[in-house]
């Protein structure tokens, strides 16, 4: 469905960092990827930069305002971590460490199998990751592979029992 | 004003609920006939989160305005989100439920946060329609959407957006949110008249009103309900006076989410002071202005 393709079109040039860099340089290539109409292609294709620029800009710095208002209720330690749909380079997993705020670019499975992480409420462990990939619907497209990454993530990280919040 | 629309009693002038502002709200009570919630923060059973909301609920009417419901997206409406929203909105009673003409995200893996313009084309209006109606089958209680702050129109489009709401108003039955601080700024930034802008919108289909205080830098207003209604945001006293005499208003909402005033009253109190009397003035005389309880 050709709206579905616009509104990703869209979506996307609002919070992926490089569809908007591209796109603001080179507009036909940063749209070709997308099956659009003719249009929908002229439609967007007539966007401001400027607006654009600054609405990307406003969405980063609002996410990260929530971010922040979040970690500043708790200690580091103590912190939950707080999970972007969509950041500047696409699903990103925010927390607060002693040496400041971290961001991890996550990939999509991942993505959904911490939101059903957070949808549940569990801490960030290894049972909580399985727990979460067993209760995941047949398409969810997450594998146990990607439930290992998750693992690899949150260890490597020193995310043990934290909780997710998702924005 | 249709017939779903008309039954809606008048609620008054209030404010939007907020935590920071929760103790002066109770205060004050008796100087606010309505209050408007977030609807998204309140559907979680966290324990802290009903009896907030219980405290307020028993003392005054509360409108569930949503942030989340996306009518614009692609993606199939969520069936389990409108269950939760007609539990909450059975909850407080409410006669109509509002979100906004707009698109926040296109499935769980891209939720943007925010609310981005829609494109207004005959195709987005007969989806919008076929939403509108399904959600306010859903809901039980009609379907209130509010104009949003555009940083920029999606060109080659087939409406602009007062015509493109009267349309899907006409068509639905749905009422219409009037921010008219939002107009007010969408008509700044492109350098239009706001009144002759407000003309436009279907004031026939006009449920409630929003207003609320933003900013102009670099010659630019942001929309950031911060301030109170002077300066800038002064326009948009006219423009109530001019929707309220024109309007069946069911109830005004001042919207303050940050910069929150260190003395209510002087400063958002004052605001729902006039408001509301602007309101009474242009209500006909005789016509009953409340049809639920105060406390």
């Amino acid at each position: 469905m050709s709206l579905l393709q616009f509104q990703k079109a869209l979506l996307d040039l609002y919070t992926e960092e490089t569809v908007l860099t591209e796109f603001l340089s080179r507009r036909e290539e940063a749209l070709a990827p997308y099956a659009l109409t003719v249009r929908e292609r002229r439609a967007l294709l007539s966007l401001p930069s400027d607006r654009l620029q600054d609405f990307a800009q406003g969405l980063r710095a609002k996410r990260m305002g929530i971010a922040r208002r979040i970690f500043a209720r708790f200690h580091s330690d103590k912190s939950p971590a707080v999970l972007f749909h969509s950041h500047r380079h696409g699903p990103t997993l925010c927390f607060n460490t002693p040496s400041g705020i971290r961001e991890l670019i996550l990939t999509q499975p991942v993505h959904r199998l911490l939101s059903r992480l957070a949808d549940r409420r569990a801490g960030l462990s290894l049972h909580s990751l399985l727990e979460a990939y067993i209760h995941l619907p047949e398409d969810a497209a997450v594998s146990p592979k990607d439930a290992f990454q998750a693992a690899r993530l949150i260890r490597r990280n020193r995310l043990v029992n934290k909780r997710i919040r998702p924005l | 004003m249709n017939h779903e629309l008309a039954r809606i009693p008048y609620l008054g002038v209030g404010i939007g609920l907020r935590t920071a502002m929760a103790e002066e709200t109770l205060r004050h009570g008796n100087e606010l006939d309505v209050l408007e919630i977030v609807s998204e923060n309140f559907l979680s059973g966290a324990e802290t989160v009903q009896p907030f909301l219980e405290r307020f609920a028993g003392r005054f009417p509360i409108i569930p305005h949503g942030v989340k419901l996306s009518i614009g997206s692609a993606v199939p409406l969520d069936e389990g989100f409108l269950k939760s929203l007609r539990g909450l909105t059975e909850k407080l009673h409410a006669t109509y439920y509002s979100d906004h003409f707009t698109l926040s995200h296109h499935g769980i893996d891209a939720d943007i946060n925010h609310l981005s313009p829609l494109w207004f084309t005959k195709e987005m209006l007969d989806h919008l329609v076929a939403r509108i109606e399904r959600v306010q089958q859903a809901l039980g209680v009609p379907l209130v959407l509010e104009n949003i702050t555009a940083p920029f129109e999606i060109g080659e489009a087939d409406y602009e957006e007062p015509e493109f709401i009267a349309e899907v108003c006409a068509r639905t039955g749905c009422g219409l949110l009037l921010d008219l601080t939002n107009l007010n700024i969408n008509a700044y930034n492109r350098k239009e008249d706001a009144l002759s802008l407000l003309r436009r919108y279907p004031l026939d289909s006009v449920v409630q009103i929003h207003l609320a205080g933003g900013v102009i830098r670099h010659d630019y207003f942001y929309d950031t309900h911060s301030e109170p209604l002077t300066g800038p945001n002064d326009l948009v006293w006219e423009l109530l006076d001019w929707a309220a005499r024109r309007a069946s208003l069911k109830a005004v909402i001042i919207e303050r989410d940050s910069n929150f005033p260190k003395d209510f009253e002087s400063d958002l109190l004052r605001d729902v002071r006039r408001a509301r009397a602007i309101v009474e003035r242009a209500i006909p005389r005789g016509q009953n202005k409340r049809g639920t309880r105060r406390h």
